[in-house]
């Protein structure tokens, strides 16, 4: 099973999905704060990434470009309830593999993560 | 199909159904951009140019009659993978965007947008698009190395090409030709190809190093002479005119020529006749001549080292060898081919370039031309020492390093004060020492090897290195 980092700057959602993935049997890694979390992905390298884009400090299209160059292997899903086609296009320029729009139900996000992880084998 | 021209066309081709939206576009990208463009109104006929066209950057609407922007990129695909495709649109929809990203689309822009921007993308997709067809025609090679084979030129390039369909033209009639270019562009491979396909293909062409020879014996090389003509003359000697009779005569580095010879010449390119020395009687001769210089043939003739009538009767027609800066496209091809020699010459068929080292042989400026690159690909595939040539293997760097114009005024100057013998052999032993001491550096102590790349026996080079006392160890690491 995968390591997959989540960061939201909503403690809940973080939670949320949290619990969602670790029922599928992956480890997950959750954060509030962009620097931890990017912190953690210099140390750690994880599979998957999981971004929320509006955060605190950074955009999660920033996140995603520094985790991109900490860990270039790693893939992404981006998460927001602020979709806009410029964020779309940025954040698949960057790599991510995936744009979704808040709110996620559980079988949309399991799904989905399935796709990214077994694209990558 | 998909040719890559490589001569420096930007293509940009822009489909949208609203003409006013399509001029504006395409006005933009000439004027700021500079580049070439067409335009179409719909997804078929944005096809059938591209198809003929090949642009480099195609720009779409994603909203048109009939076929959508995203099935007109899927097409677009199956054409040329290689084009990069810019998807616009007026009803975007993050959907949209994110599919038509996945599915390779290069960028995705929202209408109205801003006019840099624009710009901005178009650039960067041609600069994917021409990493994509480098990269592509690298790998085509490995699968179709026949491609682009002239007699010994290899290459594609249009100013290669020129010159191809120049000699072509030129090789059937007798006319003398004058073959300027740099160092190391091939001007003996292009006198070979005119032989090669004159009707006096059938007798070896007869080549003339003009410096390599000192005054007096170059004439009597070329002309000949007859026994008792001069002191040592025993016999008739047959010159190399005579020699090319019915056939070629390759006159290389023409302009450093002496002037008394530049005379004798021009009579023969006259009269068509060769007279031998202490002969009275005239030989006539039927030999096409081809010369060569890499020098300014005409500054020569303006400080009087070279005669202008001669000049003339040689320079019928110039062919001009394109440097390899000139032909910069055909430098993929041109590893290839080495590679591929080299390795078969040196029975290591497994050996291959890492990707750095092609960068590497792909960016650097060859001053030396096609030589100087040939030069460090029979090197590397010698001497690399791995299953792959990396960058260090191609010791490019070293080559700079010693480089003869840093020992000589340095040798020079010290020995000044002996005598004759005595400095000659105080330079001899530093410029043998310091050589043999480079070889046996870049072959690790190998003294087999060492002898092979000098050109010398290796009993001879080990002589040498009990003479200049150098001990062999000092190198094996």
């Amino acid at each position: 099973m995968a390591e997959i980092l989540v960061l939201d700057d909503v403690f809940d959602a973080t939670v949320l999905v949290g619990k969602i993935l670790t029922r599928k049997g992956h480890t997950v890694h959750t954060f509030t704060e962009e620097d931890a979390a990017l912190e953690f992905v210099k140390a750690h390298p994880v599979d998957l990434a999981i971004l929320d884009i509006k955060l605190q400090k950074m955009s999660g299209i920033e996140v995603l470009g520094l985790m991109k160059q900490a860990c270039p292997t790693m893939h992404a899903i981006m998460l927001t309830g602020y979709p806009t086609v410029e964020t779309a296009r940025e954040a698949m320029q960057l790599g991510a593999d995936e744009y979704c729009v808040k709110p996620i139900d559980k079988d949309e996000l399991e799904d989905k993560v399935e796709k990214v992880l077994k694209g990558k084998k | 199909m998909n040719e890559w021209t490589g001569d420096g066309s930007r293509r940009v081709l822009v489909v949208d159904d609203e003409p006013d939206m399509r001029r504006l576009l395409a006005r933009l990208l000439v004027k700021k951009g500079g580049y070439d463009v067409l335009e179409a109104d719909s997804g078929g006929v944005g096809l059938v140019i591209a198809r003929d066209w090949l642009p480099d950057v195609v720009l779409t609407d994603v909203k048109m009659p009939g076929m959508d922007g995203v099935e007109f990129f899927r097409r677009l695909q199956d054409i040329d993978p290689t084009m990069s495709t810019i998807i616009m649109t007026g009803y975007g929809t993050v959907e949209m965007a994110v599919e038509a990203l996945k599915t390779g689309v290069y960028d995705f822009f929202q209408k109205p947008f801003d006019n840099d921007r624009i710009l901005h993308a178009v650039a960067r997709a041609m600069e994917r698009t021409w990493l994509l067809r480098e990269n592509r025609r690298f790998h085509e090679l490995q699968k179709n190395p026949e491609r682009g084979d002239f007699f010994g030129f290899i290459g594609n390039a249009p100013r290669l090409r020129e010159v191809e369909d120049l000699l072509q033209r030129l090789a059937p009639s007798d006319m003398t030709v004058l073959i300027r270019g740099e160092s190391g562009t091939g001007k003996e491979v292009a006198a070979r190809a005119l032989h090669a396909m004159s009707g006096r293909a059938g007798r070896r062409m007869v080549t003339v190093n003009c410096p390599a020879l000192p005054e007096n014996i170059l004439e009597s090389e070329l002309f000949g002479y007859c026994r008792g003509a001069f002191t040592g003359a025993d016999r008739d000697k047959v010159g190399l005119f005579v020699e090319a009779h019915r056939s070629t005569i390759l006159l290389d580095e023409i302009a450093d020529i002496p002037v008394s010879i530049q005379t004798k010449l021009l009579r023969v390119l006259q009269e068509k006749e060769i007279q031998p020395l202490g002969q009275t009687r005239t030989i006539p001769v039927d030999v096409r001549v081809v010369a060569s210089t890499n020098q300014d043939i005409e500054a020569k003739i303006a400080r009087g080292e070279f005669r202008e009538d001669l000049f003339y009767r040689l320079n019928v027609v110039t062919v001009r060898m394109p440097s390899l800066e000139e032909i910069r496209s055909d430098i993929p091809l041109l590893i290839h081919h080495f590679l591929r020699k080299y390795r078969i010459e040196y029975e290591r068929p497994e050996l291959e370039f890492s990707e750095e080292a092609i960068q590497m042989l792909l960016r650097r400026s060859w001053r030396g031309n096609v030589r100087e690159l040939q030069n460090t690909i029979n090197r590397a595939v010698l001497l690399g020492s791995g299953a792959t040539i990396d960058s260090k293997d191609l010791r490019l760097d070293v080559e700079v390093q010693c480089s003869p114009e840093a020992h000589s005024g340095l040798c020079f100057d010290q020995v000044q004060h002996l005598d004759y013998a005595g400095a000659k052999e105080k330079v001899l032993k530093e410029f043998t020492a310091s050589y043999l001491q480079a070889a046996l550096g870049r072959t690790k102590g190998n003294i087999s090897l060492a002898a092979r790349n000098c050109g010398m026996e290796r009993q001879a080079l080990q002589r040498l290195l009990r003479r200049y006392q150098i001990a062999i160890s000092d190198f094996r690491s």
